[in-house]
């Protein structure tokens, strides 16, 4: 059972954002999450703010003692499947078949956590300004490419622990850690080349 | 022991295979170039149509991971591209044959994902016959 009180236990379902642990993951029915929470079943995604309020993270926000947590998935949910269109889904499903070893010996299979980090990141930041392409790295994990407005290239590749990133226009390719408050800053720089 | 340096007049081929390529939207995945010690294969050595069997007999797994194209480029193009990043990248295409593909070559330095992406953006594709 989970609890309601003020401190989350999630009976090791969830697993918290900033340090995760990924044992034991699972999907949490609705019906299970306490009141005062929210669950956004289309993204597989949980967003605790508080015990009252729910706030979306592509808004505002000026909450504190906000809590973020993910929950593994073999499929994308519906606003990733929104965003990234139908390319991107048969590309996906195509990557769920690659079987370790699949890259001269070194590919791994797709990461579950690679697709909760990715669903993470597009609740945070989803106008691509047009389909943007699906890929699996020798690494299982997953990789956004797109172009922004000046058609310079943009690429992102989702690991358990961070997010990898080029983004020509800056110039720049970094690594943020999966906090809430690097993944709205790097939203925010990525909108201003929309 | 060093290997011997391919000259900047060779074209050097990279097979593709459908997790580094989108064939939809034309756009390329950096992993196709980065890293260390990509493998490569010179194109004065074997014709493309033999090296696109090679890839295919070596890198398919079916019914998943399948090659489905080759991307050609000239190592003094590539060469290029890697002195016009701001910290200029030195790049060179070393040979090194292989029983299963004596056109086998690497590029020894460690590629960057912005400069990858580039290299992968200058590709000539070739996706006959699959």
């Amino acid at each position: 059972m989970i609890s309601t009180g003020s401190t989350c236990s999630f009976n090791s379902a969830l697993v918290q954002l900033d340090s995760p642990v990924w044992e034991n993951v699972r999907k949490v029915p609705s019906a299970e999450i306490p009141s005062g929470y929210a669950w956004e079943n289309s993204t597989n995604i949980l967003h605790v703010v508080g015990r009252e309020t729910w706030l979306s993270p592509t808004k505002s926000f000026s909450a504190t003692g906000y809590e973020l947590y993910f929950v593994e998935a073999e499929t994308l949910g519906f606003q990733a499947k929104q965003v990234l269109g139908l390319n991107a889904v048969k590309r996906f499903d195509l990557f769920k078949q690659y079987k370790s070893g699949w890259d001269v010996g070194r590919g791994l299979p797709l990461s579950l956590h690679s697709v909760a980090v990715m669903e993470a990141f597009i609740s945070f930041f989803n106008d691509f300004r047009q389909e943007p392409s699906l890929f699996l790295t020798p690494e299982g994990n997953l990789q956004l490419g797109w172009e922004d407005k000046d058609n310079n290239s943009v690429e992102i590749e989702f690991f358990p622990d961070r997010i990898e990133y080029y983004i020509e226009s800056f110039d720049e390719e970094q690594a943020i850690p999966l906090t809430y408050s690097e993944m709205c800053k790097f939203s925010n720089r990525l909108y201003s080349l929309v | 022991m060093s290997r011997p340096e391919c000259p900047p007049c060779e074209n050097i081929a990279r097979a593709i295979s459908d997790s580094q390529w989108d064939p939809e939207q034309n756009r390329c995945s950096s992993s196709l170039f980065k890293g260390e010690n990509i493998s490569v294969s010179r194109l004065t050595v074997l014709p493309i149509t033999d090296l696109l069997k090679i890839f295919h007999n070596e890198l398919d797994r079916p019914p998943a991971a399948k090659v489905i194209a080759a991307g050609e480029i000239n190592i003094g193009t590539m060469q290029e591209i890697g002195k016009s990043q701001d910290q200029p990248k030195v790049l060179t295409v070393e040979e090194d044959p292989l029983p299963s593909n004596p056109a086998h070559a690497e590029i020894p330095q460690k590629i960057t994902r912005g400069l990858a992406l580039k290299i992968g953006n200058a590709l000539i594709l070739h996706n006959e016959p699959l």
